[in-house]
């Protein structure tokens, strides 16, 4: 009952946030210069022609009124619709959504390979070398611009190796996953340091805990100790540094997805910039507001899953 | 005595140290449990005792090492043995009670389950079979609701109901011998009795043996067929419990029996040891000097060797028998 009481309250929390999101990219988008009209007529049109489309699309209106239209439609489930490509913004976010679901996915899923067993090396061999290894060259990773990493991917496994597809998402699935693989591997690369830094230095103190030592005394496989034991009581702070990063590692598929040519949300948002596209930026704004609500709101039910010393909404 | 279970000879230990890299804890340790035995270890906090334990299971906190001497464990060498023959004896043929149970418990897991994982990594059971095995366990240490208690996080349970589980999980597989590093420490001192009964009905229906790691001299004395008297890394005097306790001729043994509250004597005060104990050990004399009232200019020259003393081991150069002979 708490349970649902809590999330209930979080969800309300949630719909200020969204509203705050959509007014700050509308007034953003609307203050920044340039003029859809314009955009979209071209540099020689007739100051007429503009107003007539600008009527058109009613951004002649002043800025209030627009915005209060817009919440009207958005409750109504209407995104609006795109300048630019002519087809309702709705439609275009669902294009391009699963690509970027997938993206971040697949990124958080090889962050977590890669990060769990370097933990656990590093952190049962505290001190030592390749615990600072593991100390360092993460950071190095961290240190390096995701699109810059994605450059070096592209250059070496693509253009030269020819493994990988350089861009584009392809139209199978086996394609999709093809052109996936070097995108994901660049979000991981922004996520894996994070996710080693925390977990190593959790580990290392509940290795150290009584209830490790008692674990061990058990004469449980050491396995059993480190993976039942250890790793889930160290994921727990890992799971908050997740959650709290979660804006910068989906803002960073924004870039990434531009690096790798993929058709998800940060390419669209972007094109839709670089076009005045209003409709189309503050949806796929929206969206991503959405995106990061529901990361922090699992993670916080992960977070009281795994450790039940924590009763949500207390 | 039948025949040795557990044999310490010459352990010494040292554990990390921020100023000289490493401190040696502990030095020359001599112990020897028999079946069935019943063996207190005591002293101040910091003389060892605990670091003595934790060598015996190989656990060590980072950085502490053995460096000399050997534990066998009914002929099996505890320093030397594989990770596999160790996991086959730990929590199988020994069993550990902690101090603090709520530290000693993992708390993401149920302790139902950490009673049933050391049934599940020694005994060829299935799930269901563990499960009731768990519960008939629980009800054997006396815990109250079983099935609804199993499913409990050590959080949601009293400290009595934790070391109950501690326990449980202690004696699981039937083990031949008890660790016990203060079981009743961290406990109000009304649930204090009823597990130190808990662990003496255990003893008697089990017939294992026990090392007893504890502050409280009255429950060695009631518990124990012998102590071991340690300070600063050595033992100073072993021997009969009754007898050490009654007799003790250390000074710092007769130190502690003076400093330990005792119903017998209402009004009159414990008096304590002045001064603090090194904490490490000590080489080229003896580590009690500077804090013993008999102490003179030999024992601050020479190291004091544990020698038999009217029946007992005693680690001093006036050991107080020759005292009470002189008082008649």
């Amino acid at each position: 009952m708490k349970r649902r009481r809590y999330i209930a309250g979080r969800l309300g929390q949630a719909c200020l946030v969204l509203v705050g999101v959509t007014v700050l990219t509308f007034l953003l988008i609307h203050i920044v210069p340039g003029d859809p009209a314009r955009t979209i007529l071209g540099v020689h049109a007739t100051t007429r022609a503009v107003r007539e489309l600008d009527q058109q699309f009613g951004l002649n209106r002043s800025l209030p009124v627009q915005l209060w239209g817009y919440f009207g439609r958005v409750l109504q489930g209407n995104l609006g619709t795109s300048y630019y490509y002519h087809s309702s913004a709705g439609s275009l976010i669902l294009n391009a959504l699963p690509v970027t679901i997938w993206l971040i996915t697949l990124g958080m899923l090889i962050a977590t390979v890669v990060a769990v067993p370097l933990a656990i090396w590093a952190a049962t061999r505290a001190g030592r070398i390749p615990d600072h290894v593991v100390r360092v060259v993460p950071m190095v990773g961290l240190g390096m611009p995701p699109f810059w990493i994605g450059f070096v991917l592209l250059i070496l496994l693509s253009l030269d190796l020819k493994i990988f597809p350089s861009g584009g998402y392809g139209s199978t699935f086996g394609q999709h996953v093809q052109s996936l693989i070097l995108p994901a591997i660049t979000v991981a690369a922004g996520t894996m340091p994070l996710l080693v830094r925390s977990l190593r230095a959790s580990l290392i103190e509940i290795l150290d805990s009584d209830y490790i030592r008692a674990a061990a005394a058990k004469g449980l496989s050491r396995r059993r100790v480190l993976g039942r034991h250890a790793l889930r009581n160290a994921m727990l702070p890992t799971v908050s540094v997740l959650a709290v990063n979660a804006g910068f590692w989906v803002g960073g598929t924004v870039v990434i997805e531009q690096v790798f040519n993929l058709p998800g949300l940060g390419n669209l948002m972007l094109t839709g910039v670089l076009n005045r596209d209003f409709q189309v930026v503050q949806s796929v704004a929206l969206v991503y507001g959405v995106m990061i609500v529901i990361v922090n709101l699992a993670a916080d039910l992960l977070y009281s899953y795994i450790d039940p010393r924590v009763v949500l909404g207390e | 005595m039948e025949s040795t279970l557990l044999e310490v000879s010459g352990l010494a230990v040292v554990m990390p140290d921020r100023g000289s890299g490493a401190k040696p804890v502990i030095e020359g340790l001599n112990l020897q449990i028999g079946r069935g035995e019943a063996v207190g270890l005591v002293g101040e906090s910091g003389c060892g005792k605990t670091t003595a334990l934790l060598s015996v299971l190989g656990l060590l906190p980072r950085g502490g090492r053995v460096t000399a001497g050997a534990i066998r464990f009914d002929g099996v060498d505890m320093l030397n043995s594989g990770r596999r023959t160790l996991r086959g004896i730990l929590g199988k043929r020994i069993g550990v009670i902690w101090q603090d149970p709520l530290a000693a418990l993992d708390p993401v897991m149920r302790v139902g389950d950490q009673i049933s994982e050391v049934l599940l990594a020694h005994e060829q059971l299935d799930r269901r079979r563990a499960r009731a095995r768990v519960h008939e366990l629980m009800r054997h240490v006396e815990l109250p609701d079983v099935e609804r208690l199993a499913r409990r996080y050590p959080h949601e349970l009293s400290g009595g109901q934790r070391q109950r589980v501690v326990i449980a999980a202690a004696i699981a597989a039937s083990p031949e011998l008890l660790l016990c590093d203060e079981p009743t420490t961290a406990l109000d001192v009304t649930v204090q009795d009823q597990v130190l009964g808990l662990l003496g009905r255990l003893r008697q229906e089990l017939g294992v043996a026990l090392l007893l790691i504890s502050h409280d001299l009255a429950v060695v004395r009631e518990m124990c067929d012998r102590v071991c008297v340690m300070y600063a890394g050595r033992i100073v005097e072993q021997g009969e419990a009754d007898r050490v306790f009654s007799t003790p001729l250390h000074p710092y043994s007769a130190g502690l029996v003076s400093s330990s509250p005792d119903v017998d004597r209402v009004g009159i005060r414990p008096h304590g040891i002045p001064g603090l104990p090194p904490g490490r050990v000590v080489d080229g004399s003896c580590a009690f000097a500077d804090r013993c009232a008999f102490a003179d200019s030999s024992c601050r020259e020479t190291l004091p060797e544990l020698a038999q003393v009217d029946g007992r081991l005693v680690a001093c150069h006036h050991s107080l028998a020759a005292l009470r002979e002189a008082d008649g």
